[in-house]
């Protein structure tokens, strides 16, 4: 076990590696950053000049070593555009989709686990396809359609939601901000969930326990409730990690309909104002939170499952 | 947690506040983008720069109907010679922090661009003109400019003409004036979040008299629709930018209003005069094909497209000096004329010239409106007569970088307004001396336009500087280094109970908007 | 019905080199696809969708960009434009048909990129092990951890957006979950009796797992493709929206519902045709890899 966590602690450093290097080579994808930092009517000279006093000049090894160690002290130059540390742009958005993304997983899971049984326990049959039909319809449609539409529904036509923003003055509670973003955003999680929970109940109600568990003549609902959910319901935490990459894609398009203050819409704007060192910190931290959420939610695993094989 | 607490922080504050007086008057506007900059001539996208002229005044201010200047922070000026001008600033006027407006803040408020760079300040080479400034007394200044300029009253009008409070700046740093402005504009900056909104409050010692509106926030909503949503469930009060597909919905709203006035933007078409690195030849470079574009094109049709807008073939527009003097006219004009264009290209045997047969339409979108439907539909209108079109659209920051930066080919849409309400920049734009825009995306040099150009940039006689004008403009018309296509409006919703003219320059200056209830 | 494909993954069996084993496996297929109403469902559906977009010229009554000025905005059911004219006056049934190529061509070609790519990579890490399986398993978790679309964001924002572009883009930044799989399945494949058997008859490495192995990954692969494909219309229709989708005068679902979002409350058929297009076609791709996996691959679950 113990071996396990160090093995699983010493992969993330690869990670961490490659992800920083991805972040840096990126915006050189296109040869000259410097290009597209300086106003069109920069002479060959002016544009040299900001070459050297960003220190795009140097070799690229030593601007990516200057990169990381800036990096690790949270410091990833002035945004281009505001004219204020990234960083600070980042920590700023940073709460606010957190709060988008895990309140859309907690509507999905809500969601998707009786969808998920409900399939599984009718496989094959006509309820199944309309059920997966009804989970997938959320993931088959644009999110940004969805929004739109979810804002002439509940907002404009029923009133019973705000429309956009975070109430920041509208006077009313933060969840009802909250709602219609997220639910919006847990539609595609809706799909992934109900599909994961019906195959991985499939999958356990084939295991030698569950029928042992009907030898012995328990009644249907009781393996179903005491066996198989239990089980079936472990690998919905191990995607949790993955989701979340998932989720803060999605969250780019949701809080740009919904006007609500993310990662996602600072990253857009950056990306817009072709803003690096914005870009950098947003894409570098959105990946770190997922390259810890996923330790986390395998060293979770290993502890929830103890029939995991620690190779 | 802190972030959490806070939106419930400053509901309850709101709460409290409001509570007492209920007659406080509050406006929220919806806006596209945010405030990214509270320094002026920093601040130079849209947002900030429309939203700052609610914080700071600055000396002059250009009469929107008669395009005169009126004084604002200068109370009078005198011209001692052609290059010397004598401002007589306005007494008793404080920032917002309480401190006295004198000469000093605005010396320092100017010598702090021309001292600068480019790099620091995006309106540098806008403020060249200025050459010193020098304290009389406290309310007295002398500016001096490197040669006579006639547009002088307008260009410290310009953008990044807001006063700043030398004793705040040198106390909180170029980067605190980023974060928080301050000046002694109608309203103060109350609270500032970069994404969400900008909190203003009217200033009740305004010299101009304490505006109507108590509280001003400016909400950022970058998605369309989810603004008209707003709109309709009273979540904003004010939109600018309404698509004319919108119009129906918010007329059909009892308690909204659509008012629509022009701005001082104009669509139109730059031109190659000649190829682009690594392209052989462009047919714009035959006059004659420049001539069959612009019979080919219905102005009107683009304007029912956009809903609402004057053809033109001049950005010498409404109320630009000199523009009505301008014989024959150029502005309400509608050349279209297919038939002639087609018999232009069949005169120069076009399909079978250099650079032809295409003709490459470069575009971008999200910027104003209906850029994407204008382009596509000139396309089919050149199709219509004839010409072979390719249409290239492109995301606005890629179009930026590429297109803009020169490697446009025949044909390129663009709306260009005016930064000051005179033709200086109108003129400043075909003149190549100076590595302009629309010369170098157009490639050409025309010497004839920038003897014009240098002669009116100095008449300091108004009838003379009309006169080069009216030369100036029809020559610019047949040489077409652009093709003007419409003068834009804009249409802008609000509730029914208040009354406000927004200026032509787009500034969402609200001190003289006023209820009527 | 399903007791000869659960227990047993394709990936476990022999090779299925014979042909006599490939039309067994061909029949049992077509039984489990007669049995399975999602399975016959969803194959319906996408070939509806997949003849559309080929026979597209054929069926579109007019030209999809061509712009009948005077007919802006007609509501659908008129004779000469079914589906109605959208803001230019353009046949909206038309530009659906031809809609349907690009956004069909698009999630297709970009599956068969990333597909590729991540397969031949997985294949390698799977089949050589050791450093190189190392590198490459970090390589992975690496890509895996980036948020996706906004991966596809910042680099379409930089290269700026073409048809190509997309493609490749879209494509190449989803090769990591087809390498995970890849991989996986090799690993498991490479230590059976028949692979051993190649090498004794003296089988070059290249040789066998592109013989013995990738065939027996395909199955799995094939499963994610599809979903693949139904994410990337998806994603497409994204980027249309934020603006670094496939440009006009090319046309897309993506960008017709992009388009015809501002008018959802004036002109609704303008955004709710293409998006019950892509509806109709992310639901038939989903079941049929639904099924796919149910039938070829139950032991793969993301």
């Amino acid at each position: 076990m113990t071996i396990y966590i160090f093995r699983r602690l010493l992969q993330v450093i690869p990670v961490l590696f490659g992800v920083t290097l991805i972040v840096f080579l990126m915006i050189r994808l296109k040869g000259d950053p410097v290009q597209q930092l300086v106003p069109d009517w920069y002479s060959e000279a002016q544009v040299a000049e900001v070459r050297a006093a960003y220190g795009f000049d140097r070799p690229i090894y030593v601007q990516y070593f200057e990169f990381i160690s800036r990096a690790v002290r949270g410091d990833f130059g002035l945004s281009f555009h505001n004219r204020v540390p990234a960083w600070e742009l980042v920590r700023e958005a940073l709460p606010w989709t957190a709060r988008l993304a895990l309140t859309a997983f907690a509507i999905a899971v809500v969601v998707a686990l009786p969808l998920g049984i409900l399939s599984a326990l009718n496989r094959n049959t006509p309820l199944d396809l309309v059920v997966t039909g009804l989970s997938v319809w959320g993931r088959s449609l644009p999110n940004f359609w969805l929004g739109i539409m979810f804002i002439l529904l509940f907002a404009v036509a029923l009133r019973w939601f705000p429309v956009s923003g975070t109430g920041t003055f509208s006077g009313l509670p933060l969840w009802k901000h909250l709602f219609l973003p997220a639910l919006t955003l847990s539609m595609g999680l809706v799909t992934t969930l109900t599909r994961l929970i019906r195959s991985s109940m499939l999958e356990v109600m084939r295991e030698e326990h569950v029928t042992t568990a009907y030898a012995k003549g328990l009644r249907h609902f009781t393996v179903i409730g005491r066996h198989v959910l239990r089980n079936a319901l472990i690998p919905v935490v191990t995607v949790l990690g993955l989701q979340l990459a998932w989720l803060l894609g999605g969250a780019v398009i949701i809080e740009q309909v919904f006007a609500w203050p993310g990662m996602g819409r600072l990253m857009l704007q950056a990306i817009y104002a072709r803003d690096n060192s914005v870009v950098q910190a947003a894409l570098l931290v959105s990946s770190l939170v997922i390259v810890f959420s996923n330790l986390i939610v395998d060293l979770l695993y290993s502890v929830l499952d103890p029939r995991i094989r620690y190779s | 947690m802190k972030i959490l607490l806070r939106p419930l922080l400053v509901a309850a504050l709101a709460l409290l506040i409001c509570a007492p007086a209920l007659a406080q008057r509050q406006i929220v506007v919806a806006q596209g983008e945010g405030v990214e900059n509270w320094d002026p001539p920093v601040g130079w996208d849209s947002a900030s720069e429309w939203i700052e002229m609610n914080v700071y005044d600055c000396l002059t201010f250009p009469d929107r109907e008669t395009g005169e200047m009126v004084g604002w922070l200068a109370e009078s000026w005198e011209n001692l010679d052609d290059t010397t001008w004598r401002l007589s600033l306005r007494q008793g006027v404080t920032f917002h922090n309480g401190t006295p407006f004198t000469a000093e803040d605005v010396k320092f408020s100017i010598d702090r661009i021309i001292n600068g760079s480019r790099e620091q300040f995006i309106v540098f080479n806008q403020w060249a003109f200025v050459d010193t400034v020098t304290i009389i007394d406290d309310y007295t200044i002398e500016i001096t400019t490197d040669y006579p300029d006639p547009a002088f009253l307008s260009e410290i009008s310009g953008t990044g003409c807001g006063v700043v409070s030398k004793a705040y700046v040198e106390e909180v740093g170029d980067n605190g004036l980023a974060n928080f402005g301050m000046g002694t504009g109608p309203f103060k900056l109350v609270d500032y979040d970069r994404d969400q909104h900008v909190i203003l409050e009217a200033n009740e010692d305004y010299w101009g008299g304490k505006p109507e509106i108590d509280r001003l926030v400016f909400r950022v909503i970058p998605e369309p629709s989810t603004r008209i949503a707003e709109l309709l469930t009273g979540g904003v009060d004010i939109a600018p930018g309404i698509l004319p597909q919108d119009l129906p919905r918010i007329e059909a709203d009892p308690r909204l209003q659509v008012v629509q006035y022009l701005t001082d933007r104009v669509y139109g078409l730059t031109i190659a005069h000649a190829p682009p690195p690594g392209v052989d030849a462009v047919a714009t470079s035959i006059p004659e094909i420049r001539e069959a574009i612009d019979y080919a094109i219905d102005r009107d049709e683009l304007i029912a497209l956009a809903g609402g807008g004057v053809p033109t073939l001049t950005r010498l527009t409404p109320p630009l000096p000199c523009w009505d003097t301008v014989d024959p006219p150029l502005y309400n004009v509608n050349p279209y004329d297919p038939e002639r264009a087609r018999q232009i290209l069949e005169e120069i045997g076009y399909p079978d010239v250099p650079g032809g047969p295409v003709i490459t339409l470069h575009g971008t979108f999200g910027q104003y409106i209906a850029q994407r439907e204008i382009a596509e539909t000139i396309a089919t209108m050149l199709e219509d007569v004839g010409f072979e079109v390719d249409l290239d659209i492109r995301e606005f920051s890629t179009f930026r970088e590429t297109v803009y930066r020169g490697s446009n080919e025949e044909l390129m849409l663009q709306s260009l307004g005016n930064i000051i309400t005179d033709p200086w920049i109108y003129i400043l734009n075909y003149d190549s001396r100076f590595g302009n825009r629309i010369p170098v995306r157009g490639r050409f040099s025309n010497p004839e336009l920038d003897t014009l150009a240098a002669a009116a940039n100095v008449a300091m006689d108004p009838a003379e500087r009309c006169r080069i004008l009216n030369e100036y403009a029809h020559k610019v018309v047949n040489f077409r280094p652009t093709i003007e296509l419409f003068r834009m409006a804009d249409s802008i919703a609000m509730p029914v109970n208040v009354s406000w003219t927004p200026p032509p320059d787009g500034n969402l200056q609200f001190v003289n908007l006023t209820f009527n209830d | 019905m399903d007791d000869l494909t659960t227990d047993e993954p394709i990936g476990g069996g022999p090779p299925p080199t014979k042909r006599g084993q490939a039309t067994e496996r061909t029949r049992r297929l077509f039984r489990q696809w007669r049995s399975s109403p999602v399975g016959m469902v969803g194959s319906v559906m996408v070939i509806t969708v997949v003849l559309v977009a080929l026979l597209a010229p054929a069926l579109a009554p007019h030209d999809p960009t061509q712009h009948h000025r005077d007919m802006r905005f007609l509501p659908p059911g008129t004779a000469r434009f079914p589906l109605g004219t959208d803001q230019l006056g353009r046949d909206l049934l038309s530009r659906l048909l031809y809609g349907a190529r690009i956004s069909v061509l698009v999630g297709v070609s970009a599956a068969l990129v990333g597909g590729s790519a991540g397969a031949i990579i997985g294949l390698a890490a799977g089949f050589y092990g050791g450093t190189l399986d190392a590198l490459i398993s970090r390589a992975i978790d690496t890509f895996l951890s980036i948020p996706f679309i906004i991966l596809v964001l910042a680099v379409v924002g930089i290269l700026g957006p073409s048809l190509l572009t997309l493609i490749l883009v879209l494509g190449l930044t989803g090769w990591a979950s087809y390498a995970r799989v890849a991989r996986g399945e090799t690993m498991s494949v490479r230590e059976r009796e028949f692979v051993s058997a190649a090498y004794a008859l003296g089988g070059s490495g290249i040789r066998i797992s592109l013989r013995h192995i990738l065939p027996n990954t395909m199955a799995s692969l094939i499963v994610l493709a599809t979903l693949d494909v139904a994410a990337t219309i998806l994603a497409e229709s994204g980027l249309s929206f934020l603006g670094l989708g496939v440009q006009p005068p090319t046309v897309t679902w993506g960008l017709m519902i992009a388009d015809g979002k501002d008018y959802i409350a004036t002109a609704w058929w303008l955004a709710l045709f293409p998006g019950l297009a892509i509806s109709f076609t992310v639901l038939g791709v989903i079941f049929l890899g639904d099924w796919l996996r149910d039938v070829l691959d139950p032991k793969l679950k993301v």
